[in-house]
Parts: structure tokens; C-alpha cells; sequence
């Protein structure tokens, strides 16, 4: 075989080979052991603070011009703004529950629950369903990031996701009374 | 600007956004990166592993959890694929070097041994027509150097500074390598 034959080979082999099953469940549960360095923190720290403080001030502020009576930009409603800012701040904290939730749910492992009959392939499949939605929503809201519709939804499907931890949660400790 | 280069210009701004978001902490975010660059840190740790499946997943899982943890200092000098591609070659590295220390204690080095570095694949599996099994079956060092060199794009003293060996080394193992390859795929029958 020349040289120039097998250079033409190895520039043909794929720069992409999929692996054979999806690596980012053991990823992500080796993250959340992981503390994260300082410095994201700091850098998260400095720029949030503020910018929620302004954006308070902000909705206080266009509050009172609407209270006097004053002429305000009229696709400016302070009290929406408010109510957003808030709800943001619920959908904020019911993911911080969820992410924590998961979190446990990792180390009880329950693609091993010893679960009888359908059960284990129809908790997976359950489970599946709600990551799939979730990816979509998740997707729709990066290009959307503050529409409520959107949050809403979230909101929901964490409640589902939140729900259906805590059941598997106690099924990991029936299943483990049982052995 | 063309379309081509519009997109790949809002695929690389789309791309600083999950990285800084990731930075900040948020997984969804690390998680995008992870399926954007997955495909291709996998192939490259697979055949840096001569095609062992399993300790190729390890690798790549390694090698994204360092990247979380060190992504505070990526800069953005250069593009995160780059980065993290350098990443995962080092974490592949480094768990080469913890094997052949673990095996020079339980045995002295020898060319057969360095081709069973990485487990005990039948170390002539490689020896048949096709180009994948001929890479996988080289030995260690040559195979990295073919890998990173004429795959993955590396220069030869950015292979040294990663691997460790001279620049003549790397130029060398890599005529080892294409010479095996070559007797490979000419016979398949040669050992």
C-alpha cells in the first residue's frame, strides 16, 4: 500500500463515532459531588446582587410614576413586571428543589430496583417521556428564557419530575425492606 | 457573509452563552455542550484506547466531569472544542501513565507488554482489513501518535509536550505506525 493510499484512508475515517449508550446520566451524577471553584462563585456573586437590586428598584419606580398618574411607556407594566419577577424567582427555586431531588436520586440507582413484573420498563419509559419533554421545553426556553407560558410549563413538569422522585424514593426503600 | 458562515458564527456565540452558563454552575447548559461535542471526544478516546469499548466511555465521562470542574479557566483564547479536546487527550494520557506504572511494578516492560497496556484485548485482534482494527491493534505509543497526529490534526511538538516524548520520538512512532498499518492491510495474516 503507498503512502499516499493510506493517508487518503485515515483522512477518510469519521472524526464522530456516537457511543453506544447515552454517557451524560454518569456524568451528571459525578457533577453533583463536584464543588464547583471559587472563583464561579464570586463571579456569579457580584453582577447578580446588583442586577436583581436594580430590576426591584425598576419595577418600584415605574410603580409609583403609574400610582401619580404620570405619562409611562405603555408596553411598561411595573405590576406585570413585579408578578414576572417573582414567578421567575418560584420557577428559580422549584428548579434548585428538583436539581437537588435528582441529586438523590442518583445514588439509590433505580434502574436496579428489583421491582417484579412490567413495573421497571414502565417507570423507565415514564421517566423518559418527562426527560423528553423536558429537553423541548428546555430548548423553547433558550430562546424564550422570561415567557411565562414557558415557566409555567416548567413549573409543572418539575412538580411531575419532583412527584415522581419522591415515589421512586419510596419504592428504593419498600424494595429494600422486601430484601 | 455568507450563509454558511453566518450560522457557524451563531453556533459559536450560541456555544459562549452554554459556556458561561455552565461556568455559573448550570448543568442544562454543561449538558448542551456534552451533546455537542460528545461524538467526536468519544471517537477520540476510543481509538486512543485501541477500540475498548468500555474504558473509551470512561475516558469520555473523565474527561467532561474534568472539564466542569476546570472550566473556570477556560479563557476563551480559544474555541471550547479545542480546549476540551486537549483535555481529553491529557485525561487519556494521564490514565496511560497510571497504567504502565501499575504494570512495571507487577512486571518489566517489554513490546508486548505495551500492547496490552490497556487490558487484555487479544493483542492481534488489530490484524485484519480494516483500517479501525489496524489502528487499534498498533502499539500504545504508536497509536497515540498516529491518532492525534494524522486524525486529530496535532503537530508533532504539541503531540511531545502532551505525551512527553521527544519530537524525533513522535516523528518516529508515527513511520512505526504507518508502516504497521501498511503490512496490515497489505496481509492481514502478518504478525
Amino acid at each position: 500500500m503507498k503512502e499516499s493510499e493510506l493517508q487518503n484512508a485515515i483522512d477518510s475515517l469519521p472524526s464522530n463515532i456516537k457511543p453506544q449508550r447515552d454517557l451524560w446520566p454518569g456524568i451528571n451524577a459525578r457533577l453533583g459531588s463536584v464543588e464547583k471553584g471559587d472563583h464561579a462563585h464570586h463571579k456569579t456573586v457580584w453582577w447578580r446582587t446588583p442586577a436583581m437590586a436594580a430590576a426591584v428598584l425598576l419595577a418600584l419606580t415605574g410603580g409609583i410614576f403609574i400610582g401619580r398618574g404620570l405619562d409611562t411607556s405603555p408596553a411598561f407594566e411595573p405590576s406585570q413586571t413585579v408578578l414576572e419577577y417573582a414567578f421567575l424567582g418560584t420557577v428559580a427555586a422549584t428548579e434548585r428543589e428538583y436539581q437537588a431531588a435528582f441529586r438523590e436520586l442518583v445514588p439509590l440507582d433505580y434502574s436496579g430496583l428489583q421491582l417484579e413484573g412490567a413495573e421497571p420498563d414502565a417507570l423507565r419509559g415514564s421517566w423518559e417521556d418527562l426527560l423528553q419533554t423536558e429537553t423541548s421545553l428546555l430548548a423553547a426556553l433558550r430562546e424564550y428564557p422570561s415567557n411565562i407560558y414557558l415557566n409555567e410549563k416548567l413549573l409543572d413538569l418539575r412538580s411531575q419530575q419532583l412527584q415522581f422522585v419522591k415515589q421512586l424514593a419510596l419504592l428504593e426503600q419498600s424494595n429494600w425492606r422486601r430484601t | 457573509m455568507t450563509s454558511w458562515q453566518q450560522d457557524k458564527s451563531e453556533l459559536s456565540a450560541t456555544e459562549n452563552r452554554w459556556v458561561d452558563r455552565a461556568r455559573d454552575g448550570d448543568r442544562l447548559a454543561f449538558e448542551q455542550l456534552y451533546r455537542s461535542h460528545c461524538d467526536r471526544i468519544h471517537a477520540l478516546c476510543w481509538r486512543m484506547c485501541g477500540g475498548d469499548r468500555a474504558l473509551a466511555e470512561d475516558m469520555v465521562q473523565e474527561a467532561f466531569v474534568r472539564a466542569w470542574n476546570k472550566l473556570h479557566l477556560f479563557r476563551g483564547d480559544s474555541k471550547f472544542g479545542t480546549w476540551l479536546h486537549r483535555l481529553a487527550v491529557n485525561v487519556v494520557l494521564s490514565d496511560r501513565r497510571i497504567r504502565v506504572k501499575r504494570l512495571q511494578r507487577e512486571q518489566e516492560m517489554g513490546d508486548d507488554v505495551e500492547r496490552t497496556l490497556m487490558g487484555d484485548r487479544d493483542v492481534y485482534a488489530g490484524l485484519r482489513k480494516d483500517l479501525e482494527a489496524a489502528i487499534a491493534g498498533l502499539p500504545e505509543r504508536a497509536r497515540s501518535v498516529l491518532v492525534l497526529y494524522d486524525i486529530e490534526g496535532y503537530q508533532h511538538n504539541e503531540i511531545a509536550e502532551m505525551t512527553g516524548m521527544a519530537v524525533g520520538s513522535s516523528k518516529a512512532q508515527l513511520h512505526r505506525a504507518r508502516k504497521l498499518i501498511r503490512e496490515v492491510l497489505k496481509d492481514p495474516e502478518t504478525k
